[in-house]
C-alpha cells in the first residue's frame, strides 16, 4: 500500500510518498507526478520519501526517472535516503 | 275332469272379420249367438276365413253372452287337450283352473256389460288349465263382436309358458344382479343418462357419497365433482372420453354430501343400445382414499428419510430400504448422468457380491440401452420376461445372466433436468405392473429431489468448507510478514532472477525453485502468483517440512471425517485450498517416498481424493515448489523419484546466496534497519561505514534471512542514532559452512549417526545399541535414518 499527498499550490509542488513504492503503486507515483509536470515543464518538484518502507526495481528506475528530470528527492529514513544517495551516484557516474 | 258337451258350430254360425287391435292376435271373429242356420252355414263354409281362423297361431275361442263355447280353432283345441267337439257348448270357464270359476262368472258378466277390446285381468297372471288338469300361464285378449245375427266375445288365448319362464329367469336374474349391486359396499354403482344424470343409484353409492338414492336420481353427476375439476370442464370431458373409447379408468378427488372429498378410483363405461347409439354410461367408484393416505405416507416416509440423507453414501442406503418398501426387488441401482463421459455410470444401492463388478465400472451408454433410453425419452419403462442375451451387450445383461426376469427403470428427473435412472430389478417373470409403476414413479420423483439436493448440498459443503478453509489460511498469512514481495536487491544476479520470474509467471508452468536456505526462495514463489493470471487467487504454502510425516498427506490431500483415528471433522488438504491458485510446497525434498507418486499423479491428472473418500476432486493448481536439497543427489539415492522431479522441474529457477550479490547488502542493512527500528519505536539514522563493510565482508551462510535477524539484534543493540552491530558474531571462523552451509546440520546428524552405528557394528536396539548410544528410542532412530536416507550399506 502506498500513498501519495501532493501540494501543487507551493513552490515548490511536493509529493509526500508513504509505504510501499512497489509493483502498482509505482505507476500511480508516476501520474502524480506527471500531471504536474504537464501543467508547467519548469515546475520545481519535490519527492518527500521519508516515509518510504519498501522501494522495488520499478520504484528504482522512477526515482531516478524524476531525478534526471529535475525533481528532488528527499528522505530522513535510512532505506529511502540510501537508495536516493545510490541513485545519485549512479546519475553522477553517467 | 270336465267333459266338454259338444255345441257345435252348426247352429248358423259364421265367421267375420274383426277390428285389427293392438297387439297382433288373429283378429278373426266367429259370429254366432241366435244366428241363424243360414248365417252358421256361412261362417263354416267361408274358405278364406277359415284359412285365418284355423293358421292363427294362437289359440281362438269365440263363446257366447253367457259364456259358452261357440267355436274353437286347432291351436285352442292343442293348447287345451279337448277336441273341438268336446269344447262347443261348454262353459269357458271349463278352461280355467276350478279356484277361478266362480268369480269369472263375474268379471264376464262386467264385460258383457261395458264389452271392448281389452287383456283380459291386466295386471293379474291368468292361468289356463288343460284337460289332464295341467295349468299353465296365459295372456288372453277379449274382442267383443256385434253382429246382425247378435253379439259375442272371440278370445285370443296365448300360452306365455316360455315368456314367464323367460321372465322369471330375467327377475331372478335381475334381482341377483341387484342384490349384488346393492351388497356391494364399496363401491358406488350408478347408472347416468346420456347427459350425465343419475338413473339408478346403489347402497354402495349411498354409503360412500352420502346420498340416498330419492335425492340424487335424476341430479347431474357433476355434483361429486371437486371445484377444481369442474372449473376445467372435466366432468364433460370425461363423458365425452367414455363415450368415443367405451371407456375411461382415472383416480381423482370425489366430493361427498358433506362436502367432504374423498380420493376415488372412477370407472365409466358407456352403454350402447341395440342399434349402437349411445345410451348412457355406467359409472363405478371406489373409495381409496386410506390406500392413497398409505401411498403418501409411504412416499413422505421415503421422503423424509431421503431428505435427511444428504450424504450420499446414505443416500444410496436410505434409498435402497426406501425402494424395498415400495416394492420387493433383487437388485436396484441408480445410474446417474456424468456430462463429460456422456454417458451414466450405475451405482448399485445395495452390495451384492454376485454381480462381481465394482458398481462404478458400470457404465451405461445413454444412447443405446434402456436405460439411455429411458433418459433419453424421459418416459419409464418395464421388461417382463427377460432371457439371456435379451439386452445384448449392455451391461443389465449382468443381471440378466444372475437370473433377472423383470426390470423396471424409471426417470430421474428434477426441476425438469433429467439426473439419470432409477433401475429395480427381479428374479420374478412378471414382476412389475402398473401400479408398482405409478408407485415407484413417485419415488423416483422424490429420489431425483433428493439426490439433486444432495449434489447441490455437496457442492455447497465443498464450496464452504473450501471457502472456510481458505478464510482461515488467508488469516494466518495476514499475520505474516510476507503480504508483499518485498524482493531487495539491485545487483545483476538478482535482477536475473527477477527476470525468470516475470518470464515464467505469466505461464502456468511447474516451478522448482532452488537455492541455499534463507535464500528468499518463498519470495520468489509469491512474486510468481502475484505476476500471474492467478494474483486474484489464493496462494497456498505448505512446508513438507515442518509437518510430521504421517500428516503431510492428510495435510496436502485433506482428509474425511473418520478417514483416520482423530479425524473428527472433514478437512479441506492444501491442494484444493489452493484451486485455481497457487501451491507453493516449500521443502519439497523432504516429502517421504511413499507420498511422492500420489503428489505425482494430482499433478499428472489433476485430481485426486480425499483420505478417505472414494471421490475424485479435480483441481487447477498452479504448483511452485522449492528446495534447498540437491534432488539429483536424492534421486541417487533413491530418496526422491525421478518422475516426480522432471515433473518439478519444469522451469527451474536458481535463487543465489547472499554471498553471490554481495552489492546488495548495504541496500539489505538499509531496509533491515529501517524495518526493525520502525517497529520497535526507535530512530536510527545512521549507519557506520565499517559496521557496512563488516557486514558486507561476512559470508552470511544463513543469507538473507541470518542478515535480517542479525539486524533485528543489531537494532535492539542499539541506544542511539547509529546502528550498533554485534560485529564480533561475525568474526567467528566456520569453514564447513563456507562449503556447505545450508547441508552442515543434516550431513552432521547423517554422519554422527553413521559413526556410532559403525561402532555398534550396526546394531541399533538394545543397551550397547546405536540408539542407547546416541540418546534415543529405536523407532526415532530408525525414522532418522530412512530420512537421512542411511541404510545397511553405507555402515
Amino acid at each position: 500500500m502506498m500513498r501519495v499527498t501532493t501540494h501543487k499550490h507551493g513552490a515548490p509542488a511536493t509529493l509526500k510518498v508513504e509505504g510501499k513504492l512497489a509493483g502498482p503503486w509505482v505507476n500511480e507515483l508516476e501520474k502524480t507526478w506527471r500531471n504536474i509536470t504537464a501543467e508547467d515543464q519548469e515546475r520545481e518538484v519535490v519527492a518527500d520519501l521519508s516515509e518510504v518502507t519498501f522501494i522495488d526495481a520499478q520504484g528504482w528506475d522512477l526515482l531516478e526517472r524524476m531525478m534526471e528530470s529535475g525533481a528532488e528527492l528527499q528522505a530522513h529514513e535510512l532505506l529511502p535516503r540510501y537508495v536516493i544517495g545510490e541513485i545519485k551516484s549512479r546519475l553522477a557516474l553517467r | 275332469m270336465p267333459v266338454a258337451k259338444p255345441l257345435g258350430p252348426t247352429n248358423g254360425d259364421s265367421w267375420g272379420q274383426l277390428p285389427i287391435c293392438p297387439g297382433a292376435l288373429p283378429v278373426l271373429f266367429y259370429k254366432r249367438a241366435r244366428m241363424s242356420t243360414e248365417a252358421a252355414a256361412r261362417l263354416t263354409n267361408s274358405a278364406v276365413y277359415q284359412d285365418f281362423f284355423e293358421s292363427s297361431p294362437d289359440a281362438v275361442i269365440v263363446t257366447g253372452s253367457v259364456g259358452e263355447i261357440l267355436e274353437v280353432n286347432p291351436q285352442a283345441v292343442q293348447l287345451f287337450g279337448y277336441s273341438r267337439e268336446e269344447l262347443l257348448g261348454q262353459p269357458v270357464e271349463l278352461l280355467m283352473p276350478g279356484r277361478f270359476r266362480e268369480a269369472h262368472g263375474g268379471h264376464r258378466r262386467a264385460y258383457e256389460a261395458a264389452p271392448r277390446t281389452r287383456a283380459m285381468g291386466v295386471g293379474l297372471q291368468l292361468v289356463g288349465r288343460r284337460r289332464d288338469g295341467g295349468e299353465f300361464p296365459v295372456d288372453i285378449m277379449l274382442s267383443p263382436v256385434n253382429t246382425a245375427d247378435g253379439s259375442f266375445v272371440l278370445a285370443v288365448v296365448r300360452d306365455v309358458t316360455d315368456r314367464k319362464r323367460a321372465e322369471e329367469a330375467l327377475r331372478q336374474s335381475e334381482q341377483l344382479f341387484r342384490s349384488l349391486v346393492e351388497g356391494v359396499k364399496d363401491y358406488a354403482i350408478c347408472k347416468l343418462d346420456t347427459e350425465g344424470r343419475v338413473m339408478s343409484w346403489s347402497a354402495g353409492a349411498a354409503r360412500i357419497t352420502g346420498y340416498r338414492a330419492e335425492e340424487i336420481v335424476g341430479q347431474h353427476f357433476s355434483r361429486f365433482y371437486v371445484p377444481e375439476d369442474l372449473a376445467v370442464g372435466a366432468p364433460a370431458r370425461q363423458l365425452s372420453g367414455a363415450s368415443r373409447d367405451g371407456r375411461i379408468e382415472l383416480e381423482n378427488w370425489r366430493v361427498r354430501k358433506d362436502g367432504s372429498r374423498f380420493w376415488a378410483n372412477v370407472i365409466i363405461t358407456a352403454l350402447s343400445d341395440k342399434s349402437g347409439r349411445l345410451a348412457g354410461f355406467a359409472a363405478i367408484w371406489r373409495d381409496i382414499t386410506e390406500r392413497k393416505r398409505a401411498q403418501e405416507a409411504l412416499v413422505l416416509e421415503v421422503t423424509s428419510v431421503l431428505l435427511s440423507s444428504l450424504d450420499i453414501r446414505k443416500l444410496l442406503s436410505a434409498i435402497s430400504s426406501s425402494i424395498r418398501q415400495v416394492k420387493p426387488h433383487d437388485f436396484a441401482a441408480l445410474a446417474l448422468y456424468d456430462p463429460p463421459a456422456e454417458a451414466m455410470r450405475l451405482q448399485l444401492l445395495e452390495e451384492h457380491d454376485e454381480t462381481g463388478l465394482p458398481a462404478q465400472e458400470w457404465v451405461l451408454p445413454v444412447t443405446d440401452s434402456p436405460a439411455g433410453r429411458v433418459f433419453s425419452s424421459r418416459e419409464p419403462l418395464m421388461l417382463n420376461g427377460l432371457k439371456a442375451g435379451d439386452l445384448g451387450q449392455d451391461p443389465l445383461n449382468r443381471w440378466v445372466e444372475l437370473g433377472v426376469r423383470s426390470l423396471c427403470i424409471l426417470p430421474l428427473i428434477s426441476e425438469m433436468r433429467p439426473l439419470g435412472v432409477l433401475i429395480v430389478a427381479s428374479r420374478a417373470e412378471s414382476a412389475f405392473d402398473a401400479s408398482d409403476l405409478h408407485l415407484l414413479a413417485q419415488v423416483a420423483n422424490q429420489v431425483a429431489l433428493t439426490i439433486d439436493n444432495a449434489q447441490a448440498f455437496r457442492q455447497l459443503a465443498d464450496l464452504n468448507s473450501r471457502l472456510a478453509g481458505e478464510k482461515r489460511y488467508l488469516e494466518e498469512e495476514l499475520k505474516t510478514e510476507y503480504n508483499f514481495d518485498e524482493i531487495v536487491g539491485e545487483s545483476q544476479t538478482l535482477k536475473r532472477v527477477l527476470k525468470q520470474v516475470e518470464t515464467v509467471a505469466a505461464t502456468n508452468a511447474t516451478v522448482l525453485i532452488q537455492g541455499e536456505t534463507g535464500t528468499g526462495k518463498e519470495l520468489v514463489a509469491r512474486a510468481i502468483h502475484n505476476l500471474s493470471s492467478r494474483r486474484d487467487r489464493t496462494f497456498v504454502k505448505l512446508n513438507c517440512a515442518a509437518i510430521p510425516t504421517g500428516l503431510l498427506e492428510s495435510e496436502l490431500f485433506g482428509h474425511e471425517k473418520g478417514a483416520f483415528t482423530g479425524a473428527i471433522s472433514q478437512k479441506t488438504g492444501r491442494l484444493e485450498l489452493a484451486h485455481e491458485g497457487t501451491l507453493f510446497l516449500d521443502e519439497v525434498g523432504d516429502i517421504p517416498l511413499e507420498l511422492q507418486p500420489k503428489l505425482l499423479r494430482a499433478l499428472q491428472e489433476k485430481e485426486f481424493e480425499r483420505l478417505g473418500s472414494t471421490r475424485t476432486i479435480p483441481v487447477d493448481v498452479r504448483l511452485v515448489a522449492a528446495t534447498n536439497r540437491d534432488l539429483d543427489k536424492m534421486i541417487a539415492s533413491r530418496e526422491f523419484r525421478t518422475d516426480l522431479y522432471y515433473r518439478l522441474k519444469v522451469f527451474p529457477i536458481r535463487v543465489p546466496p547472499l554471498r553471490e550479490r554481495v552489492e546488495d547488502i548495504p541496500l539489505l542493512v538499509h531496509y533491515f534497519t529501517q524495518k526493525y527500528a520502525q517497529r520497535m519505536n526507535k530512530r536510527i539514522t545512521a549507519i557506520a561505514p565499517e559496521v557496512m563493510a563488516a557486514l558486507t565482508r561476512w559470508t552470511w551462510p544463513g543469507n538473507v534471512r541470518e542478515l535480517e535477524n542479525f539486524i533485528e539484534r543489531a537494532v535492539i543493540l542499539s541506544r542511539g542514532p547509529a546502528l550498533q552491530a554485534p560485529l564480533s558474531e561475525l568474526r567467528m571462523p566456520e569453514p564447513e559452512t563456507e562449503v556447505a552451509p545450508v547441508a552442515s546440520l543434516e550431513s552432521a546428524e547423517r554422519d554422527h549417526i553413521l559413526r556410532v552405528l559403525r561402532d555398534t557394528k550396526g546394531l541399533i536396539a538394545g543397551p550397547n545399541g546405536a540408539a542407547a548410544k546416541l540418546g534415543l528410542k529405536r523407532t526415532t532412530l530408525n525414522f532418522k535414518m530412512r530420512k537421512l536416507g542411511i541404510t545397511r550399506k553405507d555402515i
